[in-house]
């Protein structure tokens, strides 16, 4: 084949796959918004406005693109209340003394427009993605599963065991199972109703009420309890 | 190639000392990015992680685009048998781009100025000063090879490619209201940068380069040059599907994504094929060693770093795992360093030396330049590579807390990142910057016969 020959193929292939890039993009651009995300409301357009004037991004991943430093957002919503992330996002160290996290002195205003965000990030369809980690359960056994669940919902950014964790937050529960920590019980029952909604056994506390079903409760009752 | 055919081919001389200078900058920041893995209080108040990454990233957009532009400068006269436009025009462009890149530090640093997506986060009015920059280089480049005598298809290609580039980025300027759709938008420029645009120069800057070191014949090089261009735009293009796998994009995005990502890395291997082939039977002897390493680094590190390292984790099966962790990492540091940076210093140590009108060069500092920053980046790496497995092994398949795991097992392999780039990397690229200063000085080298 001569030289202008191949110059030709470049040329017309490369105008031939930008066209299909196009097309493809047309249909993207039509289903996405019309379904695979939420609408966006007034205050999400906002919240992103904000995530991104104060480059969020070049620490935190969302939807997985951005820095590996800080934990990906796009399910935050899913793991914490919006409660304790208007707190946290207000005012990082109070909720969370020693954190790396900055204060991004945001108005309140700003940061109701970041959990609406957050929400509206959480309901995208992303295929499934971040995919599931593997079930409690493959650890085996129900004090097991407690551990396990111990370290995947991430309470030793707050709290010491053993010497793993990060000290300083909340309390060491290396003891609570024979121990009760700043006059609260560590009965079965009490601990299974603090981690259901700590807020409501002592109002004011920085513990976030972290999403878990009735055996996960359980599980991690049950690993909290052998802790002597 | 001991000396330049044209005078105004000296004009890439000083886009490659701004180009070398940002990229000691670059690599400072870097490590300071690093440090900030393994001792995260450090300097957090004064630099924080964030404004550390935009500026590392935007840095090695701008030194990797200075180099190349200076490339183009160069062998764009060279390959049309004419005098550069305009010299002046060229200095000017320069400058716009310098102020564009102060500008956007200053804001990044003092006022606190992002658009907030990697890359691109130049927050306004910088970015239209770079796309000032991109059109007066075009203009240049275009009117220079529409009046010279020859039009060869290592400048079509190369003018093709700064183009594309440019034509991109005017993206940037547009602001979306979706995360989604922001995101979309984004992966046009990013991806059709590095998997499109980035990869035409290359080519035509390691085609040139091919030539001026090893003699291979120009009618050989051009068919290679439209075959290898034709498949990456061909496989590149519905390429980009590997980033719409999970940003809220339909799912038919799985399917065309992976086909079109596992044919990508063939364009490369031709590549690399080529460049090893001509390099094997080359007809005269390189006029110095250390453009030949680069050169030859550069088409394996294009193979390993771009190639494998990115179809590794191209499938959906695999990049559900992988994606948004250091495995990411370990690819955009192998590929930029392999696929570009290489080839970038190749040109500068080919072209330089012909600048000066030195025959021959001192070649001990650059090859430990080479050696230094190579292994240097080598190490980095393996280490990003290993940081990454563990994170997608603990973070995303054991459930792990993703702090948890980055402090207490990522942050000792970023350890090895900085200590890496601190006795290997830095001093290397440090070498470089200071022999690009020296290299074919009258007092250290024989002048051209």
């Amino acid at each position: 084949m001569t030289e202008k020959q191949l110059a030709r193929i470049f040329g017309y292939g490369t105008v031939l796959f930008l066209i299909v890039l196009v097309g493809m993009s047309v249909d993207t651009l039509h289903k996405v918004t019309a379904g695979r995300t939420p609408p966006v409301t007034d205050s999400v357009a906002r919240g992103k406005a904000v995530f991104q004037g104060k480059n969020c991004n070049d620490c935190h991943t969302i939807l997985g693109i951005g820095a590996y430093y800080a934990p990906d957002l796009t399910k935050v919503s899913g793991r914490r209340d919006d409660v304790w992330m208007a707190r946290w996002l207000a005012d990082p160290q109070a909720t969370k003394p020693g954190t790396t996290m900055p204060n991004q002195r945001l108005t309140p205003e700003q940061v109701a427009d970041l959990v609406a965000f957050f929400h509206w990030v959480h309901g995208i369809d992303t295929n499934n993605w971040p995919p599931a980690p593997a079930g409690p359960g493959a650890a085996g056994g129900t004090l097991a599963a407690g551990a396990l669940l111990f370290q995947q919902k991430g309470c030793t950014g707050c709290h010491v065991v053993k010497g793993q964790g990060v000290p300083g937050v909340g309390p060491d529960l290396s003891l609570i199972g024979t121990q009760p920590y700043d006059a609260l019980p560590n009965t079965p029952e009490f601990l299974g109703q603090w981690l259901r909604d700590p807020t409501a056994q002592k109002p004011g506390t920085t513990m976030p009420r972290l999403p878990l079903t009735a055996d996960e409760v359980d599980e991690l009752v049950e690993y909290l309890g052998s802790l002597k | 190639m001991l000396t330049i055919k044209y005078p105004s081919q000296r004009v890439a001389y000083p886009f490659f000392i701004a180009s070398a200078a940002l990229f000691v900058l670059q690599v400072v920041f870097g490590l300071i990015l690093a440090a900030q893995f393994v001792w995260p209080t450090f300097l957090m108040d004064a630099l924080p992680f964030n404004v550390g990454r935009e500026t590392h990233l935007n840095l090695l957009v701008v030194w990797l685009l200075l180099g190349m532009m200076g490339a183009s400068y160069y062998l764009v006269p060279d390959e049309s048998e004419s005098e550069l436009y305009s010299p002046r025009l060229a200095y000017i462009q320069l400058a716009v781009m310098l102020v564009a890149g102060v500008g956007a530090l200053t804001g990044f640093w003092f006022f606190g100025m992002s658009r907030g997506k990697p890359f691109t986060e130049a927050a306004m009015p910088w970015p239209w000063l770079i796309a000032l920059g991109a059109v007066l280089f075009l203009v240049n480049l275009g009117l220079t090879i529409i009046k010279g005598k020859r039009r060869t298809a290592i400048s079509v290609v190369l003018f093709s490619g700064m183009a594309g580039l440019a034509a991109m980025y005017l993206i940037n300027m547009a602001t979306f209201k979706n995360l989604t759709v922001d995101y979309y938008w984004w992966w046009w420029i990013i991806h059709l940068w590095v998997e499109g645009a980035w990869e035409l120069i290359a080519a035509a800057v390691a085609g040139y380069l091919l030539m001026a070191l090893t003699g291979v014949e120009r009618s050989r090089m051009h068919k290679w040059l439209y075959v290898e261009v034709a498949l990456v735009l061909f496989t590149g293009i519905i390429g980009i599907g590997h980033h719409y796998y999970w940003i809220g994009t339909p799912n038919y995005w799985l399917f065309w994504g992976a086909l079109f990502s596992v044919l990508e890395p063939v364009p490369i291997a031709l590549m690399a094929y080529d460049g090893l082939v001509s390099m094997r039977r080359r007809k005269v002897e390189p006029a110095n060693r250390v453009a030949w390493y680069w050169l030859g680094g550069s088409v394996l590190g294009h193979l390993l770093g771009a190639g494998v390292w990115g179809v590794a984790m191209t499938l959906p099966q695999i990049n559900k795992w992988t994606h948004g962790t250091q495995v990411t990492a370990s690819h955009g540091h192998f590929a930029f360093y392999g696929a570009f940076g290489m080839l970038a210093l190749a040109a500068i140590y080919t072209m330089v030396p012909a600048i000066r009108g030195a025959a021959k060069i001192k070649e001990g500092r650059g090859l430990w330049a080479f050696w230094l920053m190579t292994s240097g980046m080598l190490a980095m790496v393996a280490a990003f590579t290993i940081a990454g497995v563990l994170q997608v092994y603990l973070h995303r398949m054991v459930g792990l807390d993703f702090m948890t795991v980055r402090t207490e097992y990522v942050a000792f392999w970023m350890f090895w990142v900085l200590l890496c780039g601190a006795v290997a990397f830095l001093p290397g690229v440090s070498l470089y910057l200071w022999d690009l200063l020296r290299i074919g000085h009258p007092k250290e080298h024989a002048p051209a016969l």
